[in-house]
């Protein structure tokens, strides 16, 4: 049993997300394949880094096991006949090459036993192995040569031991061989190997530390080492210790240092430039200020220390340059310069300058302060926050293209700080954007808020009005993002807000009316999915809240959330059933008002009066948004509603009893309406009872 | 090293592994992959190993010359080689060698970088190169290019001639890099630098360009009918300059860009598409 198989695999340097895949994916699937071939009692040990993937197999048997299955033949009545095997059966034991002893009948079924041989070990594995690393899931897949293999990288070799006997193993254009290759940086040397064992010695001797944890130690210690003594503490980052340790497959750190005079500029400018793109960790004081030395890792056991620590200061040295240049040409401009440059960049072709742009969102928000009623907030020189929260697009920071225009928003902040504008106001630069995503960091500051909901408001009318609306497969204005965010933001925040009202006078300001109707269509979808994507209410809950008008995400979560709890109410189904009588009768009819009250019957007229008296009662309560009182109002109707349909004909032959009774209809439907439009719940049970009828 | 060494040396290195030695474009391109020698020759599907200097022009990253590894115009040394061959990072690692790069005494890395060019409809997996720390490199096996998948994988090697000529001659400025014996980058090129920065972000007339930027996107359409495929990709690459040039002016805002690369993406993959068909004509 004391049996144990090598395999490496080697590739190109392979990106870190592909290596945490197979981190996480291939113990098991090797496992699970290991054990539907009745391998048990192995070990597994996995050794990965960007140019190899390593695997001692240990403690398995030479050979499978042998099995028995129990195999099913033919029919019962086929194999037999009148108590003889048929000529069919006798040919079914002939192919089986098995006679009538060796079955058993079961369950109208011939059965029969085979025996499986045991199947040398090395042999499955060589067989198997690759499939099993290339059904992992990765990200990205690539073609190399003319093989019909893809992979994240190329691979380069493999090699495999059994005991001490080379495996065969082709992948692609590639055979097994009995050799590996040390660390790129010492010369990426062909070395011979003579097994697993032997593959461990050369490792180490050819500067390649197979195991992750031991990597992780090397980087660990390698810090500790430099800044034991020194008044500097590293910031500690778990995901860039993991990314870096996958970077290299024999780590030395370094410390470098950059000049102080880099530290005024804002910290995330630094940072962006050190870690983000540089891989660097960063140091800092007792303070838990940012200190002008930093960490670096490489992967080179002979390179010189200065010439390595000098390389990568230069480097980092003309990256913050690069940020310097910017900043100071940045912070040097006036708000009259940015105002200039903002009405010089196109927001969008067809609908003017990004100052354009500015100026509908303030017209927005004074809308929104009025309707919201933040009074505030209108003492606030708006038209200057509006362009506080833009101008830093047009900043050279910001144009850049590279690490730092992710910071947009931010470097507005830290402008808007150092001209002196205080900080709510510096701050809409970067709330203005939040959340990014539903669910996400709502802003802070009302202001922050406001700004936030006219810059998606706008953003979306611009996308329809300038002919990039979203379609299945293109976005290519984000629309789909800003109107979940927009919900999310109302919804999250609690903020009441009609939409339908905001988006009609969004689109006034873009001159963009005959697009209003797809607009609000397309935000009453998108509150749909929200809805069912994050609080899993039914599509056909909030559609019917989204019939009369009434777009107001808070609002209408409020109502889904009454209505949920009454679903499996009786006399709320029976309700909705009523109004869904009411509804398909009124189907195709246009609408008439009540004029005539002639009722001539107790039906009519109780019906009318109650309908009446509970629409008095709802509008008062509505502006309260008491929904648990309208509800109950509502269902109240229920009885003089059956009564009416059990006992008046509504499609009188009379025309005018037939207009009085249809108007009668309307008007109740319209009261119902004013909640929600309920005839479009749908209750699965009754849906299914009918199916089966 | 001399700055025109490093390019000489590469030259005399890649000629000895067999490729052609080539020579830039004659249209402003914003890197090598836009030469009909690598946008148009990959999609033949048939070995082709070719080196040559581009000149890269790209207005947005113009620092007057005052940030070590910012210019609008530089250049860069590409390697095309197809079928990519196996060994093909030994290759590029021994040409290190031969621009006087001493690998052991320096941290050599292959950082994931998967590239693309947008405008050209092309992608690639591979890396940069980072020699102690720097990107002196990108790498990339091509996938895709012109909008189509390729059928034999060529692998691209473009060099940052000046980042690898400064970190061989341990300068820390541009300026003082040694161009021959007598002459800096300073003496050459500061001064042209200088004023085509001072054209691309502030003197440049944007209603020139963008009526420039508008006919040539007519021409290529016209030219393709005309089945001149050559002419018509001349337009494709004067296309992608002159949105170079308004986006330097900075007249071109973050949502609008995507959609001006849409539409020369669409040219490219338009022109690579009757190259295509063409040379399966010819093999038929």
């Amino acid at each position: 049993m004391k049996n144990k198989i090598f395999f490496e695999i080697g590739f190109e340097e392979l990106p870190v997300s592909a290596l945490k895949t197979i981190e996480r994916d291939f113990p098991l699937k090797l496992k699970d394949f290991l054990i539907s071939k009745n391998i048990k009692d192995f070990e597994i040990k996995i050794f990965l880094t960007p140019r190899r993937l390593a695997l001692f197999l240990e403690n398995i048997p030479k050979e499978t096991e042998k099995k028995v299955n129990l195999l099913k033949g033919p029919q019962e009545k086929i194999f037999y006949k009148d108590g003889q095997i048929t000529q069919l059966g006798l040919g079914f034991l002939k192919s089986r090459n098995i006679e009538e002893k060796d079955i058993l009948v079961k369950d109208g079924y011939i059965w029969y036993k085979k025996e499986e041989e045991g199947v040398e070990v090395w042999k499955i594995f060589s067989e198997n192995i690759f499939n099993i690393i290339n059904s992992l899931d990765f990200e990205k897949r690539m073609r190399w040569d003319n093989s019909k293999i893809t992979f994240p990288r190329p691979i380069r070799w493999v090699t495999s031991f059994f005991n001490n006997q080379q495996i065969e193993i082709n992948i692609g254009n590639i055979q097994s061989g009995n050799y590996t290759f040390g660390n790129r940086n010492t010369g990426n040397l062909k070395i011979p190997i003579f097994n697993g064992d032997d593959w461990l010695e050369k490792m180490s001797e050819n500067y390649v530390e197979p195991s992750f944890e031991k990597r992780k130690d090397m980087v660990i210690k390698g810090i500790e080492d430099i800044v034991k003594g020194t008044d500097l503490f590293l910031t500690k980052d778990d995901e860039l210790l993991e990314e870096v340790t996958y970077l290299v497959e024999y780590p030395v750190v370094f410390k470098g240092e950059f000049e102080k005079e880099f530290l005024k500029l804002p910290k995330e400018i630094i940072i962006a430039a050190l870690k983000q793109h540089q891989r660097y960790f960063t140091l800092q004081n007792e303070k838990g200020e940012l200190s002008n030395f930093f960490i670096f890792i490489s992967n080179s056991p002979f390179a010189q220390n200065d010439d390595i620590v000098n390389n990568n200061q230069r480097i980092i040295r003309s990256r913050l340059e690069d940020a310097q240049f910017y900043f100071e040409n940045d912070i040097s401009r006036s708000m009259e310069d940015y105002e200039k440059r903002l009405k010089d960049t196109l927001f969008c072709e067809g609908l003017g300058s990004f100052y354009e742009k500015i100026e509908r969102n303030v017209k927005i928000v004074e809308y929104l302060l009025d309707t919201l009623k933040l009074d505030d907030l209108k003492s606030i020189d708006l038209r200057m926050v509006g362009l506080v929260s833009k101008f830093d697009i047009t900043t050279d920071m910001i144009k850049d293209g590279k690490e730092f225009t992710k910071l947009q928003g931010i470097i507005g902040y830290h402008y808007a700080k150092i001209k002196g504008f205080e900080d709510d106001i510096a701050k809409v630069s970067y709330e203005h954007y939040l959340p990014l995503t539903a669910l996400d960091k709502n802003p802070t500051t009302k202001l922050g808020k406001v700004f936030s909901i006219a810059e998606k408001v706008d953003n979306i009318v611009a996308a329809f009005v300038s002919g990039n609306k979203p379609t299945g497969s293109k976005d290519i204005m984000y629309v789909r993002r800003d109107a979940l965010s927009l919900i999310s933001l109302l919804v999250t925040d609690q903020i009441s807000l009609s939409l339908f009202d905001t988006f009609k006078f969004s689109t006034s300001l873009l001159k963009g009316e005959q697009f209003f109707d797809e607009i609000i269509n397309y935000i009453k979808k998108r509150v749909e999915i929200f809805f069912k994507d994050y609080y899993n209410i039914d599509y056909d809950v909030s559609r019917s809240f989204l019939q009369n008008g009434n777009v107001d995400p808070y609002d209408i979560k409020k109502r889904c959330e009454k209505v949920i709890s009454l679903k499996n109410d009786e006399n709320f189904r029976i309700m909705v059933e009523g109004q869904k009588r009411v509804t398909n009768i009124l189907k195709g009819v246009e609408k008439i008002e009540m004029t005539d009250f002639d009722f001539d019957n107790d039906f009519e007229r109780k019906l009318f009066e109650d309908g009446k008296s509970v629409s008095e009662k709802n509008k008062k309560l509505f502006d309260r948004k008491d929904y648990d009182c309208i509800l109950k109002n509502l269902l109240s109707l229920r009885e003089s509603i059956d009564r009416f349909f059990d006992n008046v004909l509504v499609n009188d032959p009379d025309e005018k009893k037939r207009r009085r009774r249809l108007a009668l209809l309307f008007f109740i439907r319209n009261i119902f309406l004013e909640f929600s439009d309920l005839s479009l719940i749908v209750f699965e049970q009754i849906e299914n009872k009918k199916d089966e009828v | 090293m001399n700055f025109q060494d490093i390019f000489l040396n590469l030259s005399q290195y890649w000629a000895s592994k067999g490729a052609l030695i080539y020579q830039p474009y004659n249209s402003e391109v914003g890197a090598g992959t836009f030469n009909p020698a690598t946008f148009l020759k990959v999609l033949d599907n048939r070995e082709w190993n070719v080196a040559y200097l581009e000149i890269s022009k790209r207005p947005k990253d113009g620092r007057y010359g005052e940030n070590p590894n910012r210019f609008q115009q530089f250049y860069q040394y590409q390697v095309i080689l197809q079928p990519a061959p196996n060994d093909v990072i030994d290759l590029y690692v021994k040409s290190l060698e031969h621009i006087g790069i001493e690998l052991k005494k320096h941290d050599i890395r292959f950082v994931e970088d998967d590239w693309e060019s947008p405008t050209l409809g092309a992608k690639g997996l591979g890396w940069e190169v980072w020699l102690d720390g720097m990107e002196i490199t990108q790498f990339t096996y091509f996938q895709q290019v012109g909008s189509f998948q390729l059928k034999v994988i060529p692998v691209e090697i473009t060099y940052g001639l000046e980042r690898i000529s400064m970190f061989v001659q341990k300068k820390n400025s541009i300026l003082e890099m040694k161009w021959n014996d007598t002459l800096t980058w300073k003496d050459v090129m500061l001064e042209q630098e200088k004023e085509f920065c001072i054209f691309n972000f502030k003197k440049s007339d944007p209603d020139f360009i963008m009526e420039q930027f508008l006919k040539s996107e007519k021409e290529v359409e016209r030219l393709l009918f005309e089945d001149l495929i050559y002419p018509a990709y001349d337009y494709v690459i004067k296309c992608s300059h002159f949105f170079n040039l308004l986006d330097a002016r900075g007249v071109i805002s973050q949502k609008e860009r995507a959609n001006y690369i849409m539409r020369i993406r669409n040219l490219a993959k338009k022109v690579a598409k009757k190259y295509i068909e063409r040379r399966e004509k010819d093999e038929k």
